[in-house]
């Protein structure tokens, strides 16, 4: 046996320690290397990490021709760091210069259009945020950036803008302050304009610039498409100057202008008053955010003959110089009348001249022949009772009760457009299906959604509807050049060098259980009458001033003239159709 | 040498002595290992050669590595700095956007058009080049009608450039100087000119510079002299006048 030396005992400890020391390492290794490796990583990663979003921008709504009438663009948040505030030093004219807190907002006073006072309290405090004016044009944070203050920062807010102001305004309407889609093709179109936000994470040092050799890892931002529409800019505005004016002018209730192109479909121009300026929509009402030719209905009055004498013309009861007795006064089987709105004594009239002097008592008894379900049904396919294609936020389809639910005066007043509710959009697109030889095509408002890459993608359109033969189509479009040829209204929508059809229409409005003593008078046309391309349809709401005498037609006029001009329309050839308006 | 003398005293002795003698002498030899004298060698010259080469590119290494970061480095500020020049350029960009749009707008044409005294035909007549026949009745275009007025009535609150009147001055006394010109020229070269003096001024604006002289192009031209200051209608390409008053 040999006995322990205490040198042996020594050796043992210090190995034992040296051993237990070794094994703990090695454990701690293990535990951060292995074990919590990912957890550590990522909070190390996060600590050097930075994400800054990438914003997307919102597409922009253009004309047909690509005139921008929506556009996104950035502005800046000016904001100042409280806590951090101090005396800032710059050099001018070769002398250090130091300016403290005070100096410098009264600096920034104009720049900001703000009083010093009101910044001096924005940036004093012991807050690390305090945000002193926001959504600052471009222009004026450049010279901000230039005063090269240490303490302001500055935060892109994308913002919209119309750059047209109230041009097509009701149409395209508008964003609220936060950037949220409120109301007209913004809203409705919101899938196309609205981009995808991307990120940027990399790794940064200190100063803020990104370590070299770290890993950046990016979301692309996917930046809205552009909408493109269907309305032809320039027109739209002079539509709107001349519909402001006329509305001004009779002290109407509003009015309207609707352009349609008749073979496409197309609608030109909606121009209507009182518009909205989407860049500052809160300063009208919201009863004029919308756009009344969609929403707004109204019993339309005259305007809707020409559909009934069209309808009787298809079915075949009747053809343009079909020959009524047309008395000032129709005295009913069960009591009720009807009267025509201007004194005369009983005029032997064809269906042509019924329409050529707007009799109520003429066109009831020839479109009378046919029956109230057939007239429904034509009525239906003309368009009343459903949104058109365009599908407008808050569109109105029109009112009007199934024909079996007619009583015997509403059967006959529905043929001089009462009894029945309709929008102006619609009724432009009434005239659409007579120009364009009896086929409705649907209303287009947005010719598609652009994507950067060019492509226009086209929305899906219902089917045309075909309405009436293209040979009623054609004999209507003939009566209707007589109206404007020989009408007493209808001459004051004639310019020379063209052939125009049109029709007026002086509707009675409900007023508590009958008809007040206001009206909304309109004039709906075309030209040029041997080929119609474009369909006019004007609507004046209740105007103060004047009587049914002179109508819609001073707009109606000055803006088919502009139509005209615009698409240098040639001259017209050839003569109206020989077709008795009088027997 | 040493071998030599081996040898001659061996042949002096018998066989056993010699092999006795060779017995007795052989302690003096000594055993090399052959592993000692290739590390002396090789300590001396190889080995310091591979140190050398190694350490000279394990520098080397190191040296490029460290340019290559610098590089890098220098890189990642470059590349800082271009993209903060590319968001300078893109706010100047988007600034004069805003501006071209601005001065663009119908509202600013329309009160510009007005400042110089413009106003909107409501009556516009045409002539027909075929038959030289007026179509329409004209009447001359005032200020205001009951559907026209030149004046602007639809608002727009983002005109952040409008037209202002010391630019249209400037625009409207160019075009004078430069019809000015035109005038000049055309008495100086009495027969002929090119075409009425509205559009050579139309031409010429905005630099009358570009007036210099007009007199020696018109020289070309066939249109008689008198013509000067009747207005032109130019023709559409589907052969309708346009309007000049449009």
């Amino acid at each position: 046996m040999r006995s322990v030396s205490p040198r042996n005992n020594r050796l043992v400890v210090v190995m034992l320690i040296v051993t237990l020391v070794a094994v703990a390492c090695v454990v701690r290794l293990v535990q951060f290397q292995v074990l919590q490796a990912t957890e550590i990583n990522k909070i190390s990663y996060d600590r050097r990490a930075t994400t800054v979003p990438i914003t997307a921008l919102r597409g922009d709504i253009v004309d047909a021709d690509g005139q921008v009438l929506a556009t996104t663009v950035i502005r800046y948040d000016i904001n100042a760091a409280p806590d951090i505030v101090k005396p800032i030093s710059r050099m001018v004219d070769g002398q250090l210069v130091t300016l403290t807190p005070d100096d410098v907002a009264t600096e920034l006073a104009p720049l900001l259009k703000m009083k010093p006072a009101e910044i001096v309290k924005k940036i004093t405090g012991t807050t690390k945020y305090a945000n002193i004016k926001k959504k600052v044009s471009a222009t004026i944070y450049r010279k901000i950036l230039a005063l090269d203050i240490p303490w302001l920062f500055y935060d892109d807010v994308p913002v919209r803008v119309y750059p047209n102001g109230a041009v097509a305004g009701n149409l395209v309407g508008f964003l609220g302050s936060d950037g949220t889609p409120l109301a007209g093709l913004e809203r409705t179109m919101n899938e196309c304009l609205a981009g995808v936000d991307g990120t940027e994470t990399y790794e940064q040092g200190v100063d803020g610039i990104k370590i070299p050799s770290s890993t950046v890892t990016t979301r692309a931002a996917r930046n809205g498409s552009k909408v493109v529409l269907t309305i032809h800019n320039d027109l739209q505005y002079s539509a709107q100057q001349v519909i402001t004016n006329y509305v001004k002018s009779e002290r109407a209730d509003w009015g309207s202008a609707v352009i349609v192109e008749a073979k496409t479909g197309k609608i030109l121009t909606a121009a209507e008053y009182p518009s909205v300026d989407p860049n500052v929509f809160f300063k009208s009402k919201a009863a004029d955010r919308g756009s009344r030719i969609f929403q707004a209905t109204f019993e339309p009055g005259s305007t809707m003959k020409t559909v009934a004498a069209a309808t009787a013309l298809d079915v075949g009861k009747a053809t343009p110089s079909t020959q009524v007795r047309a008395p000032q006064t129709l005295y009913l089987p069960w009591g009720d009348t009807i009267s025509d709105s201007h004194a005369h004594p009983t005029q032997k009239l064809t269906l042509t001249g019924v329409l050529r002097d707007s009799s109520n008592t003429g066109i009831v008894q020839i479109a009378g022949k046919v029956s109230a379900a057939t007239r429904y049904k034509y009525l239906k396919m003309f368009g009343i009772g459903e949104s058109t294609a365009v599908h407008f936020e808050g569109e109105s389809g029109g009112i009007m009760s199934p024909s079996k639910q007619w009583d015997k005066l509403t059967n006959l007043v529905t043929m001089f457009g009462q009894g029945l509710a309709v929008t102006p959009i619609q009724t432009a697109y009434f005239y659409q299906t007579i120009a364009n030889q009896g086929t409705r095509l649907p209303a287009q408002l947005v010719a598609g959604c652009q994507a950067s890459n060019g492509k226009l993608v086209a929305p899906v359109l219902p089917k045309p509807v075909s309405v009436l033969s293209p040979a009623t189509a054609r004999s209507t479009v003939d009566m209707l050049e007589k109206v404007v040829e020989q009408g007493g209204i209808g001459r004051t929508a004639g310019i020379d060098g063209w052939r125009i059809g049109g029709k007026s229409g002086t509707a009675q409005l409900r007023e508590g259980k009958g008809y007040g003593y206001l009206h909304a008078i309109s004039f709906i046309g075309m030209a040029p009458a041997e080929d119609p391309q474009y369909v006019l349809a004007v609507t004046i709401y209740k105007p103060r001033t004047v009587s049914n005498s002179i109508g819609a037609t001073p707009p109606f006029k000055a803006i088919m003239n502009q139509i005209l001009r615009t698409f240098s329309v040639p001259f017209s050839h050839g003569k109206s159709a020989n077709i008795p308006t009088e027997w | 040498m040493s071998m030599t003398i081996q040898n001659s005293a061996a042949r002096r002795l018998t066989p056993s002595q010699a092999a006795a003698a060779r017995a007795q002498r052989q302690p003096a030899l000594r055993l090399v290992e052959a592993t000692e004298v290739f590390t002396r060698k090789l300590l001396g010259k190889a080995t310091l050669q591979a140190a050398v080469v190694l350490s000279v590119g394990l520098i080397g290494v190191f040296l490029l590595g460290l340019q290559l970061s610098i590089m890098i480095q220098q890189g990642s500020y470059q590349l800082s700095g271009l993209k903060a020049q590319m968001t300078e350029l893109t706010t100047t960009n988007q600034i004069l956007d805003e501006q071209v749009r601005s001065l663009g707008s119908d509202q600013n044409l329309a009160n510009a058009a007005s400042h110089l005294g413009m106003v909107t035909n409501a009556n516009p007549v045409y002539l027909r080049l075929s038959d030289g026949k007026v179509i329409g009745h004209p009447r001359p275009a005032v200020a205001s009608s009951e559907v026209r007025i030149g004046k602007n009535v639809v608002p727009n609150a983002a005109l952040v450039a409008t037209t202002t009147s010391a630019a249209l001055a400037s625009a409207s006394k160019a075009a004078e100087a430069a019809s000015q010109a035109a005038k000049a020229a055309a008495t100086a070269s009495a027969s002929a000119v090119s075409k009425s003096s509205s559009l050579a001024a139309a031409k010429a604006h905005p630099s009358a510079t570009k007036v210099q002289s007009p007199g020696a192009k018109a020289a070309k031209t066939n249109v008689a002299a008198k013509n000067l200051v009747t207005p032109q209608v130019t023709l559409a390409s589907s052969g309708i006048p346009v309007s000049p008053t449009n």
